[in-house]
């Protein structure tokens, strides 16, 4: 549906994005993940024809872009991050338009698809200025996908929205995903992320690291096997040093943390030993590391220089 | 170009520019206005006395002769506001024209219509006739309630010379072109700069030249006959070709997608 072969972007002699390679599936959520400035909506930008790259080559829906950049246009379907309705305008105007400029034929009855499976059906000959911003969130996600685009780009869905207003927009997104749509999702929210993409991409001008949100954490940062005891002794503690070998281990009052690729074969044995030194284990605990973790381990804390802001 | 698209677009501006009423209200106070400076002006001749212009010196022009004095004035008057007339509705779509594409991109509404499959060539032309339109048809609104105010204040001779050849090609012809041409030029500059407030000072710069020939005719340098009109309307026919091309030239898609964000 989607793929890209070493795509790059330079505004001058800064570069944007640089040698991202990528393929989104039918059917796949694929989220960009990285700080302002990464190059993800210059990435989207791309795809979606809006901007033409300055290196590599890339194909949407079998279209080649900047050769057949029309036909990619009409095979996408964007939510920009910010709604951009025209305000007044009333929800079924505003979807009017936009059905209008695709030429669809059946308008009517996809206007009122759209707007009653988002719930705004009620609210379509209000004007758009007039609704609040998850109700506009709502109405930019009907328009992206008035004409049934197959794919899909959300930057930022659900960006400013109330909890339940978000949740309502990521049901949603699931439901286009099962429908087959491939689906490219922007976002800083790495909740939802990991609630709802296929695969992630760690992105900072060109993709750092890409898998599901388990192979990135088992690939980062592996898995911690904790063990915290009532009283730490010196026939206790051999015993830990003992059970872990060679793993990483670290002891803050009386919890071991100890960095496993296996915590389930190890802590068997390591209870046991524990339990022969005359310890009182409280519990045994699998730490994962947070998507979080990686993200900031890949991209560091502190954003880069904003160069897609400045844009 | 899809002609359903270019409606499309027409249709919407058309419906925001109903809706704000304070963008109405500022392009028919203009028109209103020349109306009432035309009516004023007759108003005023009714009150000259024959004798008295004789007194003064006045003599017809050549093209009048056998009129009498005050019909005469009135007649020259009337060619004077003729040119107002024509010339108030380049003023008339600036404001909008000026709002088109950098309103869009400021509201943030640009990048969404760009997605779809709707080509530079419709967004410039729906654009400008949704701005020229209204534009059009109240410089037409203007000019029949002149030559109405015309044939009731004065007699059919004077009403007679308001709509002669030279003034019918000026008002269905060469006014609607020259307000495109102030309306493409203003879609240019709205393409170009970075907010609305800028687009429209430059906007109501860009005119000078248009009302500048207005003046030189005014001011005797020019002198108006129908050939002159005719000829004038042909320039500005390709005029108006050449600034299209350029608008579309000047809306460089990507351009104006990365200069704000």
């Amino acid at each position: 549906m989607i793929r890209a072969e070493n795509l790059g972007k330079r505004f001058g002699d800064r570069a944007a994005v640089e040698a991202l390679d990528l393929e989104v599936a039918p059917g796949e959520v694929f989220g960009l993940l990285g700080p302002n400035g990464a190059g993800k909506t210059t990435t989207v930008r791309m795809l979606t024809s809006l901007i033409a790259p300055t290196a590599g080559r890339a194909w949407v829906n079998g279209h080649a872009i900047g050769a057949d950049d029309a036909a990619v246009r009409r095979s996408v379907g964007v939510l920009t991050e910010v709604p951009g309705l025209y305000a007044r305008l009333t929800a079924a105007e505003n979807l009017r338009f936009f059905g209008r400029l695709h030429s669809l034929d059946d308008l009517d009855a996809r206007i009122r698809r759209f707007l009653t499976l988002l719930g705004l059906w009620e609210r379509r000959d209000d004007r758009a200025g007039s609704f609040s911003k998850g109700m506009r969130q709502k109405l930019a996600i009907a328009r992206t996908l008035l004409h049934d685009p197959p794919v899909v780009f959300l930057d930022e869905p659900t960006a400013a929205l109330d909890p339940s207003a978000a949740r309502v927009v990521r049901d949603f997104i699931a439901g286009l995903r099962d429908a087959g749509r491939a689906i490219v999702l922007c976002t800083h929210n790495l909740d939802e992320a990991q609630r709802l993409c296929n695969r992630i991409a760690i992105m900072q001008r060109t993709i750092l690291k890409v898998g599901t949100a388990e192979t990135l954490r088992a690939e980062l940062a592996g898995d911690q096997l904790v063990v915290t005891i009532r009283e730490v002794t010196p026939a206790a503690r051999a015993a830990v040093v003992g059970g872990v070998g060679d793993a990483a281990l670290t002891e803050v009052d009386g919890r071991f943390a100890i960095a496993t690729a296996a915590p389930d074969a190890l802590a068997p044995g390591l209870v046991r030993a524990l339990v022969a030194a005359g310890a009182d284990v409280l519990r045994v605990e699998v730490e994962r590391p947070s998507l979080e973790a990686v993200y900031l381990d890949l991209v560091g804390e502190a954003a880069p220089a904003d160069a897609e802001d400045a844009l | 170009m899809s002609w359903r698209r270019v409606r499309a677009i027409m249709a919407r501006e058309g419906l925001e520019i109903r809706r704000n009423r304070m963008v109405l209200l500022s392009m028919s106070l203009l028109p209103l206005l020349m109306v009432g400076v035309v009516i004023g002006s007759l108003l005023t001749i009714a009150g000259l006395v024959p004798a008295d212009l004789a007194k003064q010196g006045f003599v017809p022009p050549p093209g009048l002769a056998g009129m009498n004095l005050q019909a005469a004035v009135q007649v020259l008057v009337n060619d004077q506001n003729m040119l107002y007339l024509i010339l108030t509705p380049t003023l008339l779509p600036i404001v909008i024209g000026a709002y088109s594409i950098i309103g869009e991109k400021e509201t943030r509404s640009l990048e969404p219509l760009l997605a779809t499959p709707v080509t530079t060539g419709e967004i410039v032309l729906g654009k400008t006739l949704a701005a020229l339109i209204p534009a059009v048809l109240l410089g037409l609104l203007q000019f029949a309630l002149a030559i109405a105010a015309i044939g009731a204040m004065t007699s059919a001779p004077v009403l007679a010379q308001a709509v002669r050849p030279l003034w019918v090609v000026g008002v269905f012809v060469a006014m609607p072109l020259l307000a495109g041409l102030s309306t493409l030029l203003a879609v240019v500059v709205s393409a170009r700069v970075n907010d609305v407030r800028t687009a429209q000072a430059i906007s109501s710069l860009v005119v000078l030249p248009i009302v500048g020939s207005g003046v030189a005719v005014l001011v005797g340098q020019i002198y108006l006959t129908t050939s002159v009109m005719v000829a004038a309307s042909g320039a500005l026919l390709v005029l108006d070709a050449l600034v299209g091309w350029l608008a579309v030239r000047a809306f460089g898609r990507e351009s104006i997608l990365s200069r704000l964000g």
